[in-house]
């Protein structure tokens, strides 16, 4: 009888462990952007439960890098085997320019009153950011302003001879 | 005069059935008749009579009180109905130990069939009840305190039981006594306004009767025939007061009719009214004082003509069948001499009242027919009684003879309709087929002979694969029961019986088994196959037989349902075309958003009268089955499904019998196929790029003190991605610095921690939380444990 007893309290805790798992996966397992200043880049983060209980998923970016993204959703629930599409959208400064290496982040978390666990993908990002529009579209501007001023310089001075 | 005198008054059930219309309406003439004197208890004091009928063998019985003791001595009437004579039966005798001096009544207070006892002694002051718990052929007396009558004002009673207001209860009425008591003579009524199964006694001042001297004895009967009840008081005078109800049944006013009034027999009596010679008039018995007898008076009014109603037969149909009404004649026949007053008729089945009818009146010699409706419920034998003024509306010169009695036996009919059995409901991508071949009709296939038929079947697609393939045979009129016995062969192999359907008329002529057998058969797709019948018992025919494919070709997206069976119906004998439907339910739930077409096919051995019909929900067609010997008709229903409760239902309108067998619903569902091509459909899983499981998710370190660390908690971490990963952890706490400072990952600070974990691998952390020694926190405390998994 105390065989039968432990061996069904082995089973209830086996099966409170296999009922508890907390987990998380991403696809891609990288992200590269590639965006001139003033214009956007989007790609797509695929985020699966791969648990076997609801949880809440959050996505985000390293700290200094979350103005340049929009994330949509970054806070959302999953159930076992669910998964969501997440758009982050980059929209550098005007002020970036170069390569750019930080992170995104997709972490799961069960909420409890315990000490609770939780895990988490860190991706690796890569974004590329270039101003040559903006500086295309400067010079456009300087050169349609110089033209502007010879044309009226040259009509006033007809207007004097005539 | 000592007051053990006892008056005593009684009804009896006996009375009561006799009440209506008994006597003569001159009333009644009062002469000595000695033959019926009880016997003498001896003494000089007063005995109270009361007659009823305690061994239920048709006579009155008697119980009279011995004034010495509190006993009431039972007597059995060991003669008969029409000449009583009495013998001691002390097992009746009731026995109480109260004082003395009993005067019992006799009524059924509790609707249960024998009589109850109510019963007054010297000096009690009240009536008391006594139950009988035996039953009507042997009572047995029981003390019941709920009927006891409230206090009477007066030291001695004598109660008399009558229904004085028709409403179906005993009401009563207590004649008082008493010596000395200014009571005494007077009688007070009480009414029941309890039921017939418990009385309750509530005083009703309206129905006393006047002082009549001394020592009020009442009585009641009807004595004038008028349907009310006349009451007789005896006095201690020894005279009998009669008292003519001039009321009505309901309401009664006792007027004095000294006409009536009986003789002088000394003094201090105590009568009881019963018929004791059969004759259909009130006799008397009087207790009386002094001689320790009750002494019997006949009523010697002439009574009249009377009519004598006796039925004299009872006419079943020939067949009277189960469920059908049917009609059954009696005869009522008036053998006495006078003419009969509307009266009513009853018949019973089994003792149970199923039809009433009234017969306006019979002269003298003259017979009535009587018709009744009766509508057995099952089969059986069934004792029919035809009681003639079942209610007692007429008085008769023999109130004995109004009964006849015959046992009939009732049939169930096949030919009321039944259920097809649902053998199939499925779905494919394919069809349905069904054929009869070149079946046609064999009146008479005698032992060892064959039948054949030939099936060409050309409509299963090629590439098909045959789901289902069901033969029928399909036969009648077998000389041998419970059915035909036959082999039967399909293309060659002998096959085994799947399902048997059998059913029959069940009465009359032409009463043979009729049925429908199935198969399951080998049918690798079209082709040309001969089935075979060969007799092996006794004669019988056959309409045909049938053969049903079903078949897959992934095509059209079909579902089906396959009813078959074998019913007998014929509108005839009383059946209604209602009755004589075969249902043919198609369950299940139909999404009418998917539904194609729809077609029907019925199957109908013997369906070729033409006057039947087939419904289908809404569907209804006439005339639908006129082939010769078996009907095979195949209906568009697509428009007539409905989405539960499908229903189809074969009906003969009375021409003649058919047999339905078949009903096969073929649903044709909305469904594109997919192309013919020789493309191979792809699939795969993916697993995401980098994906980790950790188990548990919630750890519970338990109760610690600053300075004290957990025993150590085991974290499993899965790799369930597309690729090896590293991992790292990440503490973070609302408690302070408890888990940033105190939790120990593999025996390191957490923040130091790492794994390697390869894809599909999983690997072990443990956790222990180590309180610092300065931490300062009480209570709960709450943190997080993140395991980062990024690529490596």
């Amino acid at each position: 009888m105390l065989k039968k007893i432990l061996l069904c309290i082995i089973f209830y805790l086996i099966l409170l462990q296999t009922v508890s798992a907390i987990g998380v996966g991403v696809s891609p397992g990288n992200l590269n952007f590639s965006a001139q200043v003033g214009s956007s880049d989007s790609k797509s983060l695929f985020v699966i439960n791969t648990g076997t209980e609801d949880s809440t998923y959050k996505v985000y970016v390293d700290k200094e890098y979350a103005d340049w993204f929009d994330i949509a959703p970054d806070n959302f629930t999953l159930s076992a085997n669910e998964h969501k599409e997440v758009i982050l959208e980059l929209k550098p400064p005007l002020s970036a320019k170069g390569e750019f290496d930080f992170k995104a982040y997709a972490v799961s978390s069960s909420s409890s009153s315990d000490f609770s666990v939780g895990s988490g993908i860190k991706i690796p990002v890569h974004a590329s950011v270039s101003n040559s529009g903006i500086m295309a579209g400067t010079l456009l501007v300087l050169i349609a302003g110089a033209g502007g001023v010879y044309y009226i310089r040259k009509n006033k001075k007809r207007e004097t001879i005539g | 005069m000592n007051n053990i005198n006892k008056n005593l008054m009684k009804l009896s059930v006996f009375s009561l059935m006799l009440l209506v219309g008994t006597a003569s309406a001159a009333g009644p003439v009062w002469t000595a008749n000695p033959g019926w004197d009880t016997p003498s208890i001896g003494g000089n004091e007063l005995v109270s009579p009361t007659l009823a009928d305690l061994d239920n063998d048709g006579d009155l019985d008697l119980l009279m009180s011995d004034p010495y003791s509190s006993v009431c001595l039972g007597y059995e009437n060991t003669g008969n109905a029409a000449s009583p004579t009495w013998n001691r039966k002390s097992e009746w005798d009731v026995v109480t130990g109260l004082s003395y001096s009993p005067t019992p009544t006799l009524g059924d207070l509790d609707g249960d069939g024998d009589y109850d006892l109510m019963l007054s002694y010297w000096n009690l002051y009240k009536i008391i009840a006594y139950e009988n718990t035996g039953n009507a052929a042997s009572p047995t007396w029981t003390r019941n305190t709920a009927w006891d009558t409230p206090d009477l004002g007066s030291m001695e009673s004598n109660p008399a039981l009558a229904d004085l207001d028709d409403d179906g209860d005993l009401d009563l009425l207590i004649g008082l006594d008493g010596w000395g008591d200014p009571l005494s003579g007077f009688s007070y009524a009480y009414e029941n306004t309890g039921s017939t199964s418990s009385p309750t006694w509530t005083r009703k001042s309206e129905w006393d009767v006047p002082d009549v001297g001394e020592y009020a004895t009442p009585t009641f009967a009807d004595l004038d025939g008028d349907g009310d009840y006349d009451l007789l008081i005896g006095e201690s005078s020894g005279i009998c007061y009669a008292y003519e109800n001039t009321g009505s049944a309901s309401s009664p006013t006792w007027t004095a009719n000294p006409s009536w009034d009986v003789p002088d027999v000394g003094q201090y009596v105590d009568p009881v009214l019963a018929d004791l010679d059969n004759d259909g008039d009130y006799d008397l018995l009087i207790g009386e004082q002094g001689t320790g007898v009750s002494l019997g008076y006949k009523n010697t009014a002439p009574t009249g003509a009377k009519p004598d109603l006796i039925p004299t037969a009872i006419t079943p149909p020939s067949s009277i069948i189960a469920n059908i009404p049917s009609t059954i004649g009696a005869a009522i026949n008036n053998s006495g001499t006078g003419d009969a007053a509307a009266f009513d008729v009853t018949l019973s089945a089994n003792g149970t009242v199923v039809d009433t009818q009234t017969v306006s009146g019979i002269t003298s010699g003259s017979s009535a027919a009587v018709s009744f409706s009766w509508t057995p419920a099952a089969a059986g034998d069934y004792s029919l009684t035809v009681t003639a003024d079942s209610g007692d509306a007429i008085i008769e010169s023999d109130e004995t003879n109004n009964e006849l009695s015959q046992v009939v036996t009732v049939v169930s009919t096949g030919y009321m309709g039944g259920t097809l059995t649902s053998y199939a409901h499925d779905v494919v991508r394919g069809d349905l087929l069904y054929s009869t071949g070149n079946s046609i009709y064999r009146s008479s296939l005698p032992s060892g002979e064959t039948y054949t038929v030939e099936f060409n079947i050309t409509d299963i697609p090629a590439g098909a694969a045959v789901k289902t393939a069901r033969l029928y045979s399909y036969w009648c009129y077998s000389s041998e029961e419970p059915g035909a016995s036959m082999d039967v062969t399909f293309d060659s192999t002998l096959q085994t019986t799947d399902a048997s359907y059998t059913d029959r008329k069940g009465y009359g002529s032409y009463d043979k088994p009729y049925g429908t057998y199935a198969y399951n058969v080998d049918l690798a797709g079209n082709g040309e196959y001969t089935a075979t019948i060969t007799n092996t018992g006794n004669t019988f025919s056959i309409y045909a037989m049938g053969l049903l494919v079903v078949y897959e070709d992934g095509g059209n997206e079909v579902e089906y349902w396959i009813d078959e069976g074998a019913d007998l119906i014929y509108s005839k004998d009383g059946i209604t075309p209602a009755q004589a439907t075969t249902d043919a339910p198609f369950d299940g739930t139909v999404t009418l958003g998917d539904v194609g077409s729809a077609r029907l096919i019925t199957v109908v051995p013997s369906g070729d009268k033409g006057n039947n019909t087939l419904l289908f929900n809404t569907y209804t067609e006439s005339g639908i089955w006129n082939t010769p010997n078996i009907a095979v008709e195949e209906r568009d229903v697509s428009s007539d499904i409905i989405s539960t409760g499908n229903l189809a239902q074969l009906r003969d309108d009375n021409a003649d019998y058919m047999m339905p067998s078949g009903a096969f619903l073929v649903m044709q569902r909305f469904y594109v196929p997919p192309p013919v091509s020789s493309g191979v459909s792809l699939g795969a899983t993916i697993l995401p790029a980098i994906s980790i499981d950790v188990t548990p998710g919630t750890v519970d370190f338990g109760t610690l003190a600053p300075g004290q660390a957990s025993s150590e908690q085991t974290l499993s971490i899965s790799n369930t991605g597309g690729c090896n990963v590293s991992v790292t952890a990440d503490a973070t706490d609302t408690a302070g610095d408890l888990y940033a400072r105190g939790l120990m990952l593999d025996s390191g600070i957490w923040s130091s921690y790492s794994a390697a974990v390869e894809k599909s691998a999983a690997v072990d952390a443990g956790a222990v939380l180590d309180v610092p020694d300065d931490y300062a926190g009480v209570g709960p405390k709450e943190g997080t444990l993140v395991f980062w998994a990024q690529k490596s």
